[in-house]
């Protein structure tokens, strides 16, 4: 049954053949297999080819997952490197994407790695990068600092 | 999916990553927007966040009087680039000494003048005023009322009045002296204790209960029992729990530790026999009929010279395989992990995360050792243990009363009278 191939279709019409065991990762598509809805090809609205190839290639890695201690720290060497090769705001696509398609481990992945390269962020760069306005006055916006002051005062704070 | 950024990122997913990040991280982001404040201000978010940090590690300390003895700062959960005493500046440790500490919040008093409970990180402290009561009293501990996720709802200070054991050496009875936050006032407390002593030693309090016990030079009562209290329950009685495997007749080389891990007490005993090391930990347990019963978890022969010289001086707050032995011939500590049996020296180079006041600990330690009863009933350790709460809930208080920072509570402490250190 493993050596059956689906054929998954991304917004702008990229198609990867992969093996069913790959795209059940993809819960979405799981989902859809057990409902037997699937014929052999699945359209997915909410995701570019680039993010998918991403997203396959954490699937292929990931469909076999052992139990042994050796092969856990061998996928979280393997994570780490994977993440390291993109930047921030391809990052907040692939977020999107794991939680579009459904793919929980990514998903930690991906957040965890965000949280980790955001948290010495100052707010004025963290709304740059997340599209945020600021609805704040002035007033508030100094009485939520002051609030907060112990996550601000060190001298080691990198400014933005 | 639009090839612009961001602004798609929907709430649920910036909830996803806020709850990844410390709390340092998370307090600081509040300031973005009013919508992210409210998010991270939700139950939902702070459970999420306690969820995903079950396995980080928390900031901790031991304290005595005006000093930290030993701190592990690796804080995953608090993300603090410091140690935790380096929140006190000098000024405040000069003027005040630890006097209890309990999930997460601590006391600091100056004599019978001022008292302040509070979180030192956060920055946030609530004075306690002086009880209206003619008599001196002295600071026994801090207890707390928490809510199922461990999130501390209210808090009490208890104080000693005064001690009466009974002549015909039957009981003893306690006046305590409560001050709660939800009120704000104190009010008084006659405790009915069924056992007899004559001097308490600094209590070890876990939630709303208050574990006292003897001081070691209590030579008129036999040292083998703690005294357990709920603050929050209508009981004016102390149940006796009586310390597992204490026979003097027995074996008088022993020294003992009591402190707190993981939500139970924790009683440690390093043991000579017959040229065997021993270490032994118990957990007390509390059954639903609120019996306890003490549970050996580990009795193990420990790989040293001379058991004799080494003291449990603490245990790790969140694993209960860790117990910390000092070490009297040598002057430090070993860090003994009991389920892989590795031992490890602390205060090395490749331990960064650790920080040692050595001479603070030789001092205490030499102390604690030379004591004449220590020789009669073995060592009992007790230091006061702080410990980062896994969550920067604000401080409870009363109505009507506010909070201030470090900077207001120095401002205080420097307007009273000045008087001489002890």
């Amino acid at each position: 049954m493993s050596s059956n191939k689906i054929v998954l279709t991304s917004s702008d019409g990229e198609s990867f053949e992969v093996e069913e065991v790959v795209a059940r990762k993809l819960q979405i598509v799981g989902h859809m297999i057990e409902d037997d809805c699937v014929i052999n090809e699945i359209p997915l609205q909410n995701v570019t080819g680039d993010i998918l190839s991403m997203v396959i290639e954490y699937c292929k890695t990931h469909v076999d997952e052992e139990e042994s201690e050796e092969a856990q720290t061998k996928l979280k060497t393997w994570d780490k490197e994977f993440m390291k090769k993109f930047d921030l705001k391809t990052h907040l696509k692939i977020i999107l994407a794991a939680n579009y398609l459904n793919v929980k481990g990514l998903l930690d992945l991906v957040s965890q790695t965000i949280a980790d390269n955001i948290k010495d962020y100052t707010p004025e760069k963290i709304r740059e990068v997340f599209g945020v306005e600021n609805d704040y006055t002035e007033e508030e916006e100094a009485e939520v600092r002051k609030e907060n002051a112990w996550a601000f005062d060190e001298a080691d704070t990198p400014k933005p | 999916m639009e090839t612009s950024n961001s602004t798609n990122v929907s709430e649920a997913m910036v909830i996803e990553i806020l709850a990844r990040l410390p709390l340092r991280s998370i307090s600081r982001f509040k300031l973005v927007c009013k919508t992210w404040k409210l998010a991270i201000e939700s139950v939902y978010f702070r459970r999420l966040f306690v969820s995903l940090h079950q396995n980080s590690s928390s900031s901790w300390s031991l304290l005595c009087g005006k000093k930290e003895l030993i701190n592990l700062h690796g804080c995953e959960t608090w993300g603090l680039p410091k140690s935790l005493a380096s929140y006190f500046p000098n000024t405040v440790t000069g003027n005040l000494c630890y006097a209890a500490s309990s999930s997460g919040l601590v006391l600091m008093h100056r004599s019978n003048e001022a008292s302040y409970v509070g979180n030192p990180v956060l920055q946030q402290w609530l004075r306690i005023p002086v009880p209206p009561y003619p008599y001196v009293t002295i600071v026994l501990g801090l207890v707390m009322r928490l809510d199922e996720d461990g999130i501390v709802l209210g808090f009490k200070v208890v104080k000693l009045a005064s001690l009466v054991p009974r002549r015909d050496e039957s009981s003893t009875c306690l006046c305590l002296c409560l001050y709660s936050s939800e009120t704000g006032i104190w009010t008084c407390k006659r405790l009915h204790c069924p056992r007899y002593f004559t001097s308490l030693s600094s209590p070890m309090s876990l939630n709303g209960t208050l574990y006292l016990s003897q001081t070691s030079f209590d030579l008129a009562a036999q040292p083998g029992a703690l005294m357990a209290h709920d603050f929050y329950s209508e009981s004016d009685l102390c149940r006796v729990i009586l310390l597992p495997d204490h026979n003097l007749n027995h074996n008088r080389d022993f020294k003992r530790g009591l402190t707190t891990s993981r939500g139970s007490v924790m009683y440690i005993k390093t043991l000579a026999q017959q040229g065997d090391n021993l270490l032994k930990v118990w957990r007390l347990m509390i059954n639903d009929s609120e019996d306890e019963s003490w549970q050996i978890l580990w009795e193990i022969h420990v790989p040293f010279d001379d058991i004799r010289y080494y003291v449990p001086m603490a245990m790790h707050p969140f694993d209960d395989n860790i117990v910390y032995l000092w070490s009297q011939e040598n002057n430090y500590l070993v860090s003994c992990n009991l389920r892989r049996q590795t031992y490890k020296i602390l205060g090395d180079d490749d331990h960064q995360d650790c920080y040692i006041n050595q001479s603070i600990c030789e001092k205490y330690m030499d102390r604690t050792f030379r004591s004449s009863s220590a020789r009669e009933y073995g060592v009992l350790v007790k230091l006061l243990q702080f410990v980062l709460p896994q969550w920067m809930e604000s401080l409870p208080r009363p109505p009507q009363v506010d909070m201030i920072d470090t900077t207001s509570m120095l401002f205080h402490i420097s307007s009273l009278p000045r008087k001489e250190e002890e």
